[in-house]
């Protein structure tokens, strides 16, 4: 089972709402490198794991990827605050704001639902490793993304 | 705003403190005879301890089991994703 703590794992606290930041952020929530996947792919994968120390570190690094999700949503939901219908359509956001308004829904930048044919999860230990590289290596792409977003 | 710093250096504590520990567990998952991470995470865990009896005491519960009180107090306040501000 999981339990909740009330705090985020890093503050966020963003004073200017952006919509068309947000836009690419929530890639990171619902797109296919995103923590929605992350944790989905670890906690899938751990059963099938032959050795207790797979199966630790899979179950724990997939219970953070659910705290790196709230961070994100905690992004997402603080740059779509309190939105003037000119922003909305400025800021590109009409297209997600039409069927999702300001709420968080797990999708990529491209529209893309969030989806697990973005993962796997085969029951062979060293496939879901492998995968388990390959998704981990995503992260030194996303950090500059929006650096430059 | 005072006991708003307050709260927030509290919370950054926490944080902290959390994140070495959890950094540690996860160091320990695949080496778990380093005696090293296994005393890092025990000192980051006691002052994580420390910080959230505090925080709670002063702040309201930080999980549904230390919630309590005459009136349900879980629920109120700030979420964690909410803007202090506003």
């Amino acid at each position: 089972m999981w339990s909740y703590d009330k705090k985020l794992q890093y503050p966020v606290n963003i004073k200017n709402p952006n919509p068309q930041l947000a836009k690419l952020i929530i890639s990171q929530f619902g797109g296919p490198d995103g923590e929605v996947g992350a944790a989905m792919r670890y906690l899938s994968q751990r059963y099938s794991m032959p050795y207790n120390e797979a199966i630790g570190i899979l179950t724990d690094i997939g219970t953070e990827e659910l705290a790196h999700m709230e961070m994100v949503c905690a992004i997402v939901h603080q740059l779509t605050r309190n939105l003037t219908e000119q922003q909305i359509k400025d800021g590109g956001f009409a297209d997600y704001f039409v069927d999702h308004t300001v709420g968080l829904y797990p999708v990529a930048a491209s529209g893309v639902p969030w989806s697990a044919s973005t993962m796997q999860s085969t029951g062979d230990p060293i496939a879901d490793l492998s995968e388990d590289l390959g998704a981990d290596a995503t992260t030194t792409k996303e950090q500059p993304t929006y650096l430059r977003g | 705003m005072m006991g708003d710093n307050r709260r927030e250096t509290l919370m950054r504590q926490i944080q902290r403190s959390c994140f070495v520990a959890h950094e540690c567990a996860l160091y320990l998952d695949c080496h778990p005879n380093n005696r090293k991470a296994l005393e890092k995470r025990a000192q980051a865990l006691k002052e994580k301890q420390e910080a959230v009896a505090r925080y709670q005491e002063l702040y309201g519960p930080l999980t549904v089991e230390a919630a309590g009180g005459n009136e349900w107090n879980w629920i109120k306040g700030k979420w964690p994703w909410q803007r202090e501000e506003n």
